[in-house]
């Protein structure tokens, strides 16, 4: 099984662009026919690509002067604005084409004419291939096929339900800008314009999804971006061959250095203001059509403390901020761990009052510490589910009940001892303050208990040192995962544990977008920076 | 062979500084010479500046050459291959003694009740995971953890102060310099004569000039915490009970107001971990020169499999162990740190000069 | 190579589950803590270990009103020291966990045979904490100070651990913990002093003492006093050091750190005067002189005036000086009293002068270091005391009825 897998991931990585491009062409070819000119041979082509399609409208009209045009209009009920087709495709059609006087002798420039004289919508095209025009409609456009002509006319009427820009639910901040991406990839490309008003801000928008050909679109900042690491992002977008796209996590598993790896190596960020935050330090975002949720790349280890707020709040605030997120990463990855790991082979560690206490409490209890620990970690993961799936107010009832009710109810029953319920609370609202890292931390807490059952301290740190290796072998986009601690870059070292203020932040990230020439590498006014020197 | 990972010259001095610390700060080799063994130290010490001086000055001599590839230059294709074969040898056996020690150690004061097989295989794992993701790993890890070791060691030298008795380091030369003497030699050829096995990591470093700087700066950081320690130890404990000791610098651990021994004892494993996957580097890497193979990744697991078989044969008991570091291994180590590197530099200077 | 990647972390993934729970893997509840441990010598000649346990449930019980003691001391002979730890096991369901070990009692008997044997195991075993305290039971044995329940703690221990550590206001009790005992005997020429425990008013003055399930009384620690020292000369015990002698050698030692000396008051000798003592210090220093070693114990310490009984205002110049020559008078003839209990009769170099000489004459040291005690007891002793009071406390004279 893992050979097959194995297989699979090397053929992904290394061979499916070649494999891919030679085999596109063929594909392309045999779609690629024109629109029949026989407006007879059109609807019974609509009809066979949308047999089923109960949102699907065809009507057939007659236009000209003495309705001697056939055409077809086509559309997609729902995805369309049906005042923009009545006002300014069907009402035209129908009476504008009526009143200029189309005949005969017009027909070579029929489609010139009712381009230009009748039609009055923004937005109008032309397409000569029959794929081109199904993609349009299913776009949310409008198409108007022509008996006797082989090109089709597009609008663009697209005007679909959208969710207006909202407060983000993932990432909440005190201070900052309330507004979170929507679904839309224009809403979202627009929420980034509006913060990097610059030509340099670049969106290459491509076609992903074999089936639902969604947009994606690859913004980055020219200029700023790592050119090498522009270029492996669109390579690696490219390569994506699969029916559907639904979500922006389908591309990250397909763009991810080590798939294999625990740890995230593309980020995610429903903030605007964060993503505009990551695309002016070199990375480049992903925006995906459906999702809020915008990929950004090269993704560090060190981002998974840095929050948008941190850069909005003084300094000492920031810094205060890191370290505590820094003692977050270790209680919640060693706590459980430690408290076994004491309880079971280091019994010295402690005060010996503090441990005569904690003696007293787990006397009788029939468990080891580690069977309890790992019973009550599962058991809040399990309540953390279903506070995820639940409906809201129905969720934060059953935190309630589960953390206040069962862990009470469960240590006076003598199951659980008061010690392991603190733990077990500590470490999981500690979670919870390193996002990105709430999955991977569920697998290291998991290894360290283990191994803190096995070998005690000494087994935490063999574990520990392994996963130091791990993350040193672990790269984003050529980029080293462990930057700037590994290897050590100093000037990087002013956005970690420490925030330094701004005005003393000098150049931008050296990992990521380091240029040698004096004026692309300072994020200050260069001139400022060679006075003060 | 041509080798694209580098690492850099803080990574080379953080190597140096784990490898040197390593395990010769458990069984201190210097306490043969009681309440002078700082001074033994000390002595080893400087010849230790001398004789990564003699090694710097090799690797000089014959740049982007591992220590293979200059002793084939120096002594000649078959000669030098055989030497070379007797120091992959002697960096394996290395290895197995690390091992040997740190299971030891980890037996004797916490996990009395372990097997010392499962304890050494549970070293071994990280250290063939790390070898076998190569030097730019191996040169990063280090880079992100060996740190810990002088902070922990300032905290246990802060903490201790309380117990500091500093009348235990006199009287100076109590018996002459004989056992100060012998407890130098013995320091030299543990640790400091083993940065031979440097000049399999040299050719690896990006930054080549800061060669010299951070190798010498390596080699006095890790000099300055093992003296700092043997003097924490011998105001501690007293002259008689360090020496006595097995393992004095875990005894003064535990004597810390707070009980953090067990937590100061993971920076015996970071240095013995350093130790060995620098040694089970090396003779990979040796190996891979020696047979011309094309990559040394594949032969980290098997070698470290037989540095522990190794670890596990060698001795029946503790006393082996300690005799064999004390008695025997600085004349064992003799050809390998001084004699033949000195001979390979008379060869190069030879060459390189009077041609 | 991926597959054997994932195949080897199911192997240590596999190894490290199919470990769990074992070796040295032990729950808390599995333990028992030993806060104290005794050694006497029984009547056959075998060593009797005594070791308090706590039992944690009654401690948590004491605490909400429960009688039940939270301790537990049991006793068992045998051979050798380890062996009797390992024996208790016939009767102690857990094992013996050594780590929190605060107090270490030897009987007087044991204590006049030798204490080397029982060391051994002190400093061998991995689990023992070498800075437990140590305490000698002068005219009783280990068993019965370990038996003694406090009034004030839960755990006699503890109790016991915590007056140690008064006796740095107290200046009358030797502290000594194992590692530093264990330094003394190994130096050359030195013999170690170590504080006692002593049993007083045993049938009970105020309160009779509680029935214990076996019928026999047992003992409270109020019935019992910790201070004064035992003189060892090299492991075995050689005599006591009375409270004040124990001051006296504190003083020589530079280890009196807070203590109350009344002395005489100088306008009126009928009254006392009580100077607390907030810091002193001491060097003793060796010297050769025509190949004999002379000995010299140099004092200093300052004072405050804690206390006046009788007439006058004590509170002048001129008073002031009065005051520290007799106390450094007094101070001396402390000191000489324990130097010559230390020369003639103990013969035990209990100051540390052999070590001296070691360190500044190493030559004469090597000649005499066979029999350094007899050259101890016959040296001569120079004692210099130098004291000063320094601060009247809170009034700048004494409440009188005018």
């Amino acid at each position: 099984m893992f050979r097959k897998l194995a297989g699979i991931y090397n053929y992904l990585k290394h061979k499916s662009q070649d494999y891919f491009q030679s085999e596109q062409p063929q594909e392309e070819e045999s779609e690629q026919e024109k629109v029949p000119r026989d407006i007879q041979k059109v609807k019974q082509k609509l009809a066979e690509t949308f047999a089923d399609c109960s949102d699907f409208v065809l009507r057939e009209l007659k236009i000209g002067d003495d309705s001697q045009f056939k055409v077809i209009l086509a559309y997609f009920e729902g995805l369309t604005d049906h005042e923009i087709i009545n006002n300014g495709i069907l009402d035209p059609l129908m009476i504008e084409s009526k009143k200029i006087g189309i005949d005969r002798r017009h027909e070579g420039e029929l489609i010139q004419k009712i381009k230009e004289e009748i039609i009055n919508v923004g937005e109008v095209g032309e397409a000569d291939t029959f794929t081109r025009t199904v993609e349009e409609l299913l776009a949310g456009g409008t198409v108007l096929y022509i008996d006797g002509q082989g090109t089709a006319l597009k609008f663009d009427t697209t005007a679909w339900e959208e969710r207006g820009v909202e407060e983000p639910q993932t990432e909440s901040i005190v201070r900052g800008p309330r507004e979170g991406f929507v679904e839309s990839l224009s809403t979202n490309i627009s929420l980034l314009r509006r913060r990097i008003k610059n030509a340099n801000l670049k969106f290459k928008v491509l076609n992903l999804g074999v089936q639902t050909n969604t947009d994606v679109a690859i913004g980055y900042l020219a200029g700023i971006v790592n050119e090498d690491v522009l270029k492996m992002v669109e390579e690696r977008v490219q390569r994506i061959k699969i029916d559907a796209v639904l979500e922006s996590g389908y591309i990250e598993e397909f763009i991810e250095d080590s798939p294999f790896s625990i740890f995230p190596t593309v980020g995610s960020s429903e903030r605007p203001d964060k993503v505009a935050g990551k695309l002016l330090e070199g990375r480049v975002a992903i925006l995906c059509e459906g999702t809020p949720f915008v990929l950004t790349v090269p993704y560090l280890f060190i981002e998974a403390f840095q929050s948008s707020e941190d850069y909005y709040n003084r300094p000492y605030v920031a810094t205060i901020g890191r370290s505590l997120r820094f003692l977050a990463l270790i209680i919640t990855a060693a706590l459980p761990a430690f408290y076994v790991a004491v309880l079971t082979f280091h019994q010295n560690i402690l005060p010996f009052e503090l441990l005569l206490n904690i003696t007293a409490a787990v006397e009788g209890i029939p468990f080891s510490p580690f069977f309890e620990t790992l019973v009550l970690g599962t058991a809040f993961e399990l309540l953390r589910e279903a506070g995820v799936r639940m409906p809201k107010p129905i969720g934060q009832a059953v935190s309630i009940v589960g953390a206040l009710i069962l862990g009470e109810a469960a240590v006076e029953a003598g199951i659980a001892s008061h010690p392991i319920v603190i733990v077990t609370a500590v470490t999981a609202i500690t979670s919870f303050i390193l996002s990105p890292l709430l999955e991977p931390l569920i697998f290291i807490r998991l290894f360290l208990l283990v191994a803190a059952n096995t070998l005690g301290f000494m087994g935490m740190g063999l574990v520990i040192i392994t996963i130091f290796v791990h993350l040193v072998n672990l790269k984003s986009f050529g980029v080293p995962y462990l930057a700037p601690f590994s290897p050590l870059s100093g000037m990087d070292l002013e956005d970690t544990l420490v925030r330094f203020p701004l005005w003393a932040m000098l150049t931008r990230p050296r990992i990521l977008a380091w240029r040698e020439e004096e004026g692309e590498k300072y994020r200050l006014d260069a001139n400022l920076i060679k006075k003060e020197e | 062979m041509i080798e694209e990972a580098k690492i850099s010259g803080y990574q080379l001095g953080m190597l140096i500084v784990g490898f040197v610390f390593g395990s010769s700060v458990i069984l201190n080799p210097a306490a043969v010479a009681y309440q002078d063994a700082w001074f033994a130290q000390l002595l080893a010490w400087l010849g230790g500046f001398v004789l990564l001086g003699l090694y710097v000055a090799i690797y000089l001599l014959s740049p982007e050459q591992n220590l293979i590839e200059t002793l084939r230059e120096g002594f000649g294709k078959y000669l030098g291959s055989l030497i070379g074969l007797f120091y992959i040898w002697y960096f394996i056996h290395l290895a197995s003694l690390v091992f040997r020690d740190l299971g030891e150690y980890m037996m004797t004061v916490t996990y009395t009740e372990t097997p010392l097989v499962f304890l050494i295989i549970s070293f071994s794992l990280p250290i063939a995971y790390l070898v076998k993701s190569g030097i730019e790993a191996i040169g990063r890890t280090a880079e992100i953890t060996i740190f810990v070791i002088p902070i922990s060691v300032l905290i246990t030298v802060v903490l201790l102060i309380p117990n500091y008795d500093f009348n235990s380091l006199q009287p100076f030369l109590e018996e002459g310099l004989t056992p100060v003497l012998e407890g130098a030699f013995n320091n030299l050829s543990f640790p400091f004569g083993e940065t031979v096995i440097f000049l399999m990591l040299f050719p690896a470093l990006n930054e080549k000039d800061k060669l010299i700087k951070a190798s010498s700066l390596g080699l006095f950081v890790a000099g300055v915490l093992l003296i700092t320690i043997t003097l924490r130890d011998i105001m501690v404990l007293g002259s008689n009970i360090f020496r006595r000791a097995i393992f004095p610098a875990h005894l003064s651990t535990t004597l810390l107001p707070a009980e953090i021994d067990q937590l100061i004892a993971i920076n015996w494993l970071l240095g013995s971990g350093a130790k060995i996957t620098v040694c089970i580097y090396a003779t990979v890497k040796g190996l891979a020169e020696l047979f011309k193979l094309n990559s040394y990744k594949l032969l980290a697991l098997p070698t470290v499999v037989l540095a522990v078989g190794l670890s596990l044969w060698s001795f029946d008991d503790l006393i082996g162990l300690l005799r064999w570091s004390s008695e025997i291994y600085p004349y064992y180590a003799l050809p390998f740190q001084i004699v033949i590197p000195v001979l390979l530099l008379i060869i190069l200077l030879f060459k390189r000069y009077l041609r | 190579m991926l597959k054997k990647k994932i195949i080897l972390g199911i192997i240590i993934l596999s190894i490290l589950f199919s470990t769990t729970a074992c070796w040295d893997n032990e729950n808390v509840d599995d333990i028992a803590f030993v806060t104290g441990i005794g050694f006497d010598k029984s009547e056959e000649g075998m060593i009797e270990v005594t070791v308090q346990l706590v039992v944690p449930t009654f401690l948590q019980q004491r605490e909400q009103g429960s009688d039940e003691e939270a301790f537990w001391t049991i006793s068992f002979e045998e051979e050798t020291v380890f062996g009797a730890v390992k024996g208790m096991l016939s009767t102690v369901n857990r094992r013996l966990f050594r780590n929190h070990i605060h107090i270490i009692v030897i009987g007087e008997d044991l204590a006049r045979e030798g204490i080397i044997d029982v060391l051994d195991f002190l400093e061998r075993d991995h689990e023992m904490k070498k800075n437990a305290e140590m305490l000698v039971a002068r005219g009783s044995t280990a068993q019965k100070v370990l038996q003694a329940q406090s009034n004030l703690e839960d755990i006699p221990s503890i109790h016991l651990t915590d007056i140690m550590e008064n006796a740095n206001q107290l200046a009358k009790l030797k502290q000594k913990d194992l590692i530093t005992l264990l330094r003394e005997i190994n130096q050359q020429g030195q013999s170690s002093v170590i504080g006692t425990v002593q049993i007083v008013g045993q049938d009970g003055k105020d309160e009779p003492a509680e029935e214990a399930d076996n019928g026999e009384e047992a003992l409270l620690l109020k019935d019992m006093i910790v201070e004064g020292a035992a003189a060892f000369k090299e492991t075995q015990l050689v005599g006591w050091l009375s409270p004040p002698e124990t001051r006296g050698y504190l003083f020589a030692q530079g280890e009196v750190i807070d203590g109350i000396i009344n002395i005489d008051n100088p306008h009126d000798r009928e009254q006392r005067v009580s100077i607390e003592v907030r810091s002193a210090g001491a060097e003793p220093e060796v010297e050769l002189k025509d190949g004999e070693p002379r000995l010299s114990i140099e004092v200093w310490a300052t004072g405050n005036l804690g206390e006046q009984q009788g007439a006058g205002n004590l509170t002048t110049q001129s008073d002031f000086a009065e005051l520290a020559k007799e106390l450094s008078a007094l101070i001396e003839e402390e000191i000489r009293e324990v130097v010559d209990l230390a020369q003639q009769d103990y013969e035990a170099d209990i100051f540390g002068f052999g070590e001296l000489m070691r360190r500044e004459h190493p030559d004469y040291w090597q000649q005499v270091r066979g029999d350094w005690e007899q050259e101890f007891s016959q040296a001569p002793v120079e004692i210099e005391v130098q004291t000063t009071i320094r601060k009247p406390r809170m009034i700048r004279m004494p409440t009188r009825p005018k």
